[in-house]
């Protein structure tokens, strides 16, 4: 075969093979309709959105990460994207939480922990609605799981006052425990007795 | 020479690939005008001071819209309307709302809003992403405006909307579903279709989840529904003939539904002649809840052992695939030997293989057998910190405030989620003795005597603590903690604090 019949035969396949990505591309899109959870998915974007251009303002945040040493809970400062809503609030201080310690504390949730949901209520209790991931690859016990609801309860409680208790959901459901140990079954107040100490 | 080789093929392409081409071409204009059509009806709800209005959702592709015009007329009376093909403008009042076809940039009161999708006119409509609801109606209606991103209702006025969690209890002969709302509900209930449904009014609901499933041979779903713009929960059972017994609870604010199996109206078996001689017959149900046998004599105080976890729960593990239900396991087989051994003690163990009892019945355990003491063994993650054992009493989660003592005279009443809060102070006896005897087991790091609101000590009635040795997780190795050098070691340490805690 010569050169150029070579070269007319190559650019026939590319052809093809750019033709059949296309309709690849063109049929993820309409045959994987509708969506399977359209609102999850919205919600998901929406609240990404809502970070981003909610977030003008930076603030300072407490977050307090569980110590390994001593069983207490240790300060750290960050600046995060601050919202106007309280519980777009909650949901950046949660996303920090997520981020994990920048000194190498234990993390109170797993780095694929979603939070699939913030409700406030007007009583001030913090409805937090946790994906399974989120308690998945944590390392249980009582001492780690007691950390790790405090955690959560004392910093959200310490950067938006609005917020007096911390109900804690999974899966859209109450939980009887978050990993075999702690009770989920009422709300936590911030705990005085684990007072954040700074490093 | 190379022209002549290469102008078959080309022919060939001109031959049979026209047709193709065009047929491509079809295929795509086809494909590409597909989104459109997909367009469901669901609603999206707005509750008004006065009540709540529907508008239906057309959702395209995966964004969803509400028609514009719909929306404002709810709200205001509309002065004037400017239309182009590709552009509209609406003003009322001092406000007005400029969109174009095909922009995501739309004009509010002469600021700029970007919503999440492009404006869209659909069968001579003119469509707005959802999000326009959140990010510009509230300047447009001067109201406050409670809306949760993503969700398909708005709560318009100071109203602000309420939530609920779901609770679900399973028991032998059916389940026990309870729903607590943020605040005060009324019901209405009705069976339609072989669902339950529970009409909800009073305070405006916003749900954190639409929809529960379970894994119950009673209750198959509930689910949150106000597409028509009547709030209310469907609840759907797992098979025929059950019976829904719903009631509210807690001044409006917890509703408790049973379900169970419909009685069948069978005339009364008549009794069997009373004998004294032969024991009452066991109902079925104390069957199961026979309880664990106590070893030692009768005259001794009983100490309940609680390992931790068992069956498919498997608690933590090390790096060496040792189980924290194995470890814990043997521990308080070692623990049981050393007491009984001791002849100063009875002891029952609340698993003594590999079952895995709820929390609640390891705590009946020690109830019904009036334990002296209750211990639960856990193995957990105390990352750098080993090797360590902690002891724990019960601490209630913070925001529940302490059971108070009973008025002189009348007897202590408490539910049995929170009887451990009348042994706080013995618990921290035991707990202190049990931490000073550890503290004397050399190379072991045994910090002060701390609280957690461990759920296994919530409902002991009897001094109760938990001892967490480790640490052990994924990334430790636990071959100290297996050996039985250790656990003798451990176990001769709680007898030890045993022994000061009966007699201080
Ligand atoms: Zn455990």
């Amino acid at each position: 075969m010569t050169s150029r019949a070579k070269l007319v035969m190559f650019v026939t396949a590319a052809a093809l093979a750019l033709g059949f990505a296309y309709f690849h591309w063109l049929s993820r899109g309409v045959l994987n309709e509708p969506a399977p959870r359209p609102e999850e998915q919205a919600r998901a974007q929406l609240t990404e959105a809502a970070l981003l251009s909610g977030g003008r303002t930076a603030h300072k945040a407490n977050l307090y990460f569980p110590s390994d040493e001593d069983g207490s809970l240790v300060e750290e400062a960050r600046l995060i994207a601050w919202p106007d809503s309280d519980a777009d609030r909650i949901r950046s201080v949660l996303l920090a939480l997520v981020a994990g310690s920048s000194s190498g504390r234990p993390r109170s949730l797993t780095a694929s922990a979603e939070v699939r949901g913030v409700f406030l209520a007007t009583d001030g209790t913090a409805y937090l609605d946790f994906s399974n991931s989120a308690v998945g690859l944590f390392a249980p016990g009582i001492g780690s799981e007691t950390l790790a609801v405090y955690s959560i309860v004392d910093t959200l409680a310490a950067n938006i006052p609005a917020v007096k208790r911390v109900r804690f959901l999974i899966q859209g459901q109450e939980a009887e425990t978050l990993d075999g140990h702690v009770d989920l079954t009422s709300a936590f107040a911030p705990d005085p007795n684990l007072a954040p100490t700074r490093p | 020479m190379d022209v002549l080789e290469g102008k078959p093929l080309s022919l060939s392409f001109y031959r049979y690939g026209r047709p193709v081409l065009w047929l491509a071409a079809m295929l795509a204009a086809v494909l590409i005008f597909w989104p459109a059509r997909t367009l469901r009806s669901d609603n999206f709800i707005l509750y008004l001071p006065e009540g709540a209005r529907t508008i239906p959702i057309q959702s395209v592709g995966r964004v969803d819209y509400l028609p514009l015009l719909q929306i404002l007329n709810l709200f205001v009376h509309v002065d004037g309307m400017q239309a182009s093909q590709s552009s509209l403008r609406v003003w009322f009042g001092q406000n007005d709302v400029q969109i174009q076809l095909g922009d995501k940039k739309v004009r509010v009161n002469k600021t700029r809003v970007t919503l999440q999708a492009p404006v869209r006119a659909e069968n001579g409509e003119w469509l707005v992403p959802l999000d326009f609801m959140a990010s510009a109606l509230p300047q447009l209606t001067h109201q406050p405006v409670q809306y949760r991103v993503g969700a398909r209702r708005i709560f318009i006025g100071s109203t602000k909307p309420g939530t609920f969690s779901v609770h679900l209890k399973a028991l032998a002969t059916g389940a026990d579903i309870t729903i607590a709302f943020t605040d005060k509900v009324s019901i209405k209930t009705e069976a339609s279709n072989g669902r339950w449904i529970v009409y909800l009014g009073g305070h405006p609901v916003e749900p954190l989840e639409s929809s529960f499933q379970f894994q119950n041979p009673f209750v198959k779903t509930i689910q949150f529904d106000d597409q028509d713009g009547v709030p209310k929960l469907i609840v759907a059972p797992a098979s025929d003939g059950l019976d829904f017994f719903p009631t509210l609870a807690a001044d409006g604010k917890v509703l408790e539904a049973q379900i169970s199996k419909q009685q069948p109206a069978t005339a009364l078996t008549p009794l069997p002649p009373a004998n004294p001689l032969v024991a009452p017959p066991v109902p079925p149900q104390a069957a199961e809840e026979q309880m664990p046998a106590v070893e030692g004599s009768a005259s001794l105080p009983l100490v309940i052992l609680d390992p931790g976890h068992g069956g498919p729960d498997t608690g933590s593990h090390d790096k060496n695939g040792v189980l924290e239900k194995d470890l814990v396991l043997s521990l308080a087989m070692q623990v049981r030997a050393a007491l009984v051994g001791s002849g100063r003690f009875r002891v029952a163990l609340t698993r003594s293989g590999d079952s895995d009892p709820t929390f609640d019945r390891r705590d009946e355990v020690a109830n019904v057998l009036h334990a002296s003491a209750f211990v639960t063994l856990h193995a957990g993650d105390f990352g750098s910190a080993s090797p360590r054992a902690v002891v724990y009493t019960f601490e209630p989660p913070a925001s529940v405030e302490t059971a108070s003592p009973a008025p002189a005279g009348l007897p202590q009443l408490i539910s049995w989620e929170r009887v451990q809060e009348l042994h706080l102070d013995s618990s921290r006896e035991l707990g202190t003795a049990i931490e000073q005897a550890l503290g004397a087991f050399r190379g072991l790091s045994v910090p002060k005597l701390t609280a957690a609101p461990a759920r296994v000590l919530r409902s002991v009635n009897a001094p109760a603590v938990a001892i967490e040795i480790g640490s052990f997780a994924p990334d430790t190795d636990a071959t100290l903690f297996t050996s039985s050098s250790f656990q003798q070691q451990l176990a001769g340490a709680i007898l030890n604090g045993l022994d000061n805690f009966k007699k201080p």
